[in-house]
Parts: C-alpha cells; sequence; structure tokens
C-alpha cells in the first residue's frame, strides 16, 4: 500500500510543480511542491521510499520542464542526510522542526544551485535580488505547504518514520 | 561533510546518477522518452492548469484591482486612437492597391506560414520563464524558431522540440537576448529578460524616452526584422551616462498568454549554421 502511495505522490508531484506551482507565485518564488512532497515522503514512508522517490522525481520533473534531471536530483540531494544529521543532534528537535529545518535548507540549497545554473546558461546573476526575491519568500512559501498538509496527515494518525535506515528495518 | 556521513554511499551513488543523467541528456538519448513524457501527461496538466488557472487569476486580479481600472482606462483611450489609425490604415491601402493596378505591379505573396500552439505549462522561476506548447516537430517546429503571440509580438524561441510537444523560452526569460532597435529614432540595441521576468534595452546610445516602441532589428539574423516587442515604460540614468537603465513593457502580457504562433517560414540564422 505504502509503495503505491509513494508511486502516485512521485507521479503527481511534478506535474503539480509544473502545472500548478507557477500560478501562485509570491514575489519571484514559486512553492516547491516536489520538495515538500519529498519531504514528506521521507518523514512519513521512511528513509527507503525517499531514496526511490528523488531519482524518480528528479526524473519525471526533468522531462516535464526545461532542467536538467541531473540538476534537480542534486538539488533535492540534501533533505535525507540533513534531516538525519538533524536527528542526530544532541538538541532536542521534534520531527516537524527536523524536517521543516531539512526542507528549507534544501530549499535554499535548491534555489540558488538552479540560479547558478540560469547564470552559467547566461543570465545576469543579482544576489540581492535572488535573497529578497527568490530565496526567502522561497523558503516561507515552502514552510508554509509543509505546515499544512504535515499536522492533518499527523491528525489522520500517520506516524513520522525515523531518519535511520538501521532503524527503519535494514 | 559530516552531514552526508551516515548516506554517504547514497549520496555518492546519487551524484553518480546526476552525472549519468546529465551525459545522457547532453547526447540527446532520454528525447523520445522525454516527447513521450510530455505526450501523455498533457491532458492531466491541462486539466490541472484549467482547474486552478480561475482561482490564480482570482487572487491577482482581486490583489491589483485598482492597477487594472487603471489599465482599462489606458486601454479604452489608446483603442479609440487605434481605431481611427485602422481607419487611415485602411484608407492608405485601398490607395496603394489603386495605384499598384494602376501601375502594373504584381502584389507580393507575403509567404509567411505560422503553426498555432497552446500554452500547456508555463515553467517559472525568478531566472527562468519557460513554455510548454503542444505542437512539435510532426507540425514542422524546430530548436530554434521564433515564438510570436496570438497578435504577431515577438515572445519567444523555440529552446526544445519533441514530435508532439516543444518548449519555448520567453523573451523576459533573463537568459534571452534580442537585438532590438527603437522603432521612432533607428537605435540599436538589445533586449534582455531581466531577474523577475522584466526586461530592459541595454546598450542603446541616444535619446530615449519613455513611450518609444522596441522592434526586433533582425540583426543576427535570428530574429526577423520589425516584429514588435514592447514600449519603453521607464529610462533612468543621467545624461553623462554611457548607458542608461531602459525598462521595456512587453506589448503581451505573457503570463496570460494562452495561444503562440510559431514561425516556421523564417530560418533563424542559429538553425541554418547547425545545418549541413
Amino acid at each position: 500500500m505504502k509503495q503505491l502511495l509513494c508511486l502516485a505522490v512521485v507521479v503527481a508531484l511534478p506535474l503539480f510543480q509544473v502545472a500548478v506551482s507557477p500560478l501562485f507565485p509570491i514575489s519571484g518564488a514559486n512553492c516547491d511542491f516536489a520538495l515538500v512532497g519529498l519531504a514528506l515522503i521521507m518523514v512519513f514512508l521512511g528513509p527507503r521510499a525517499f531514496m526511490f522517490a528523488l531519482p524518480s522525481t528528479a526524473l519525471l520533473f526533468g522531462f516535464g520542464s526545461d532542467h536538467s534531471p541531473g540538476l534537480l536530483l542534486l538539488a533535492y540531494l540534501p533533505l535525507l542526510p540533513l534531516a538525519a544529521y538533524l536527528a542526530d543532534l544532541s538538541v532536542p528537535l521534534n520531527r516537524y522542526t527536523q524536517t521543516a529545518l531539512a526542507s528549507v535548507a534544501t530549499g535554499l540549497f535548491a534555489r540558488a544551485l538552479l540560479s547558478m545554473a540560469a547564470t552559467a546558461q547566461g543570465a545576469d546573476f543579482a544576489l540581492s535580488y535572488t535573497l529578497a526575491q527568490v530565496l526567502i519568500p522561497g523558503a516561507l512559501l515552502d514552510a508554509g505547504l509543509l505546515t499544512v498538509l504535515y499536522f492533518p496527515l499527523r491528525s489522520i494518525g500517520w506516524a513520522p518514520q525515523p531518519t535511520s535506515l538501521q532503524r527503519g528495518g535494514f | 561533510m559530516l552531514i552526508f556521513s551516515r548516506y554517504s554511499w547514497w549520496v555518492g551513488a546519487m551524484v553518480a546518477l546526476a552525472l549519468l543523467l546529465a551525459v545522457v541528456g547532453q547526447a540527446g538519448i532520454l528525447r523520445p522518452v522525454q516527447g513521450a513524457f510530455l505526450d501523455i501527461t498533457a491532458p492531466v496538466t491541462n486539466l490541472l492548469s484549467g482547474v486552478f488557472r480561475p482561482v490564480a487569476t482570482l487572487l491577482s486580479d482581486a490583489g491589483s484591482l485598482h492597477d487594472l481600472q487603471d489599465e482599462n482606462r489606458r486601454l479604452r483611450l489608446q483603442n479609440e486612437d487605434l481605431q481611427s489609425q485602422v481607419v487611415q490604415l485602411q484608407r492608405d491601402s485601398e490607395r496603394a492597391k489603386e495605384l499598384e493596378s494602376a501601375l502594373g505591379i504584381g502584389q507580393q505573396s507575403g509567404a509567411e506560414t505560422r503553426v498555432a500552439a497552446t500554452i500547456v505549462n508555463r515553467i517559472s522561476t525568478p531566472f527562468e520563464a519557460v513554455v510548454s506548447i503542444d505542437r512539435g516537430t510532426n507540425d514542422g517546429i524546430r530548436t530554434g524558431m521564433v515564438a510570436l503571440s496570438a497578435q504577431g509580438t515577438l515572445i519567444g524561441t523555440v529552446t526544445q522540440a519533441f514530435s508532439g510537444s516543444a518548449f519555448v523560452r520567453l523573451i523576459t526569460d533573463s537568459r534571452s537576448k534580442v537585438n532590438a532597435q527603437i522603432q521612432e529614432s533607428k537605435v540599436d540595441g538589445i533586449v534582455r529578460g531581466t531577474p523577475g521576468r522584466g526586461l530592459t534595452f541595454d546598450l542603446a546610445q541616444a535619446e530615449i524616452k519613455a513611450g518609444d516602441t522596441i522592434i526586433s532589428s533582425g540583426l543576427g539574423g535570428n530574429y526577423p526584422p520589425g516584429l514588435p516587442i514592447g514600449k519603453v515604460s521607464t529610462v533612468s540614468g543621467t545624461t553623462q551616462d554611457l548607458f542608461r537603465k531602459v525598462t521595456v513593457e512587453p506589448f503581451v502580457r505573457l503570463s496570460t498568454a494562452t495561444t503562440v504562433l510559431v514561425l516556421t517560414s523564417f530560418t533563424p540564422q542559429r538553425i541554418s549554421l547547425t545545418e549541413p
């Protein structure tokens, strides 16, 4: 059941990212459905599902957009290691905070990487614009969407899975 | 690197896969799969856009009601002005036809073919403004061709073409550059997309004023000359500056355009250079 759900989400994420996300821009940023969806897969379906979902989402998102799938794969790559690192920290953080921090940091990295890729292809790079209009609004949007989706899923009984593969069943 | 220690093997594998995808993508091996994916998902993305677009439009319009009222007032005045110009042009056209027939000049065929396509999706990041369309190589569209709005305004260039779909990079994409000129003064410059999907007119050394019309110059051979692009909206800087900062408002509202005309009869220099 979980595998089917994961597959459905993986197929739906790129479609929402391409068809819906650009319709709701805030400042210069759009919500990153792919990132938030991957974060929710990581939390509720576990790291093994995430390991399958990340390359699949990157590939399909790349197909549906003008982006390189390889670049998208690198852009979202830090999500799981960051979440695992935050879980290992001695600072007590609940799963929502860990996931939100990992998602926001990965979102910043992803947008910065895509901006650098655009610059390499001839776009003008404007640091102040990128910070004020892209990175900060984008991080807020991602955190907002994650919050809106995380708590309803928790309330219907979905339990967060450990970020460790050993504890997760390997 | 401590962050990646737990999943170092997996991160390594993903980086290797990313490199492999980059190489495979450059070689064009994934293109048929991508084309099939776009064909299959087009109805779904169309449906999603159709469902969410009215909501987005409502939110957008509610936030800019005052601007829309101003724009409506301005457009009414402009419409009146254009109506009178149309009447004058019709008279001129009839007069020209009469003179042509009197002088025995045959009418030249303006054999300009355009393929109409519907915008399926918008891939929009602050540095990128790309749309996907529902026509591709099966309809004669090729990478590098010029895309116009339904009214004939320049809106972009085809960057990738598949059998039944294509990607068009809009002129507001910050990677886009178009050789252009001011219609009134014939001053050449370059229209560039800016971060945030705006337009600037760069490298022009002349007196430029708000309201001037920007058209493609045809220099470089990548765009036909005379395609309308937009109007100068602001000019900033002093007369001492070598180049003044000129922002351009596109004639077509690119965020709401739904139809694209691909100019298949014009072969841009970038295509002819790659042909054997």
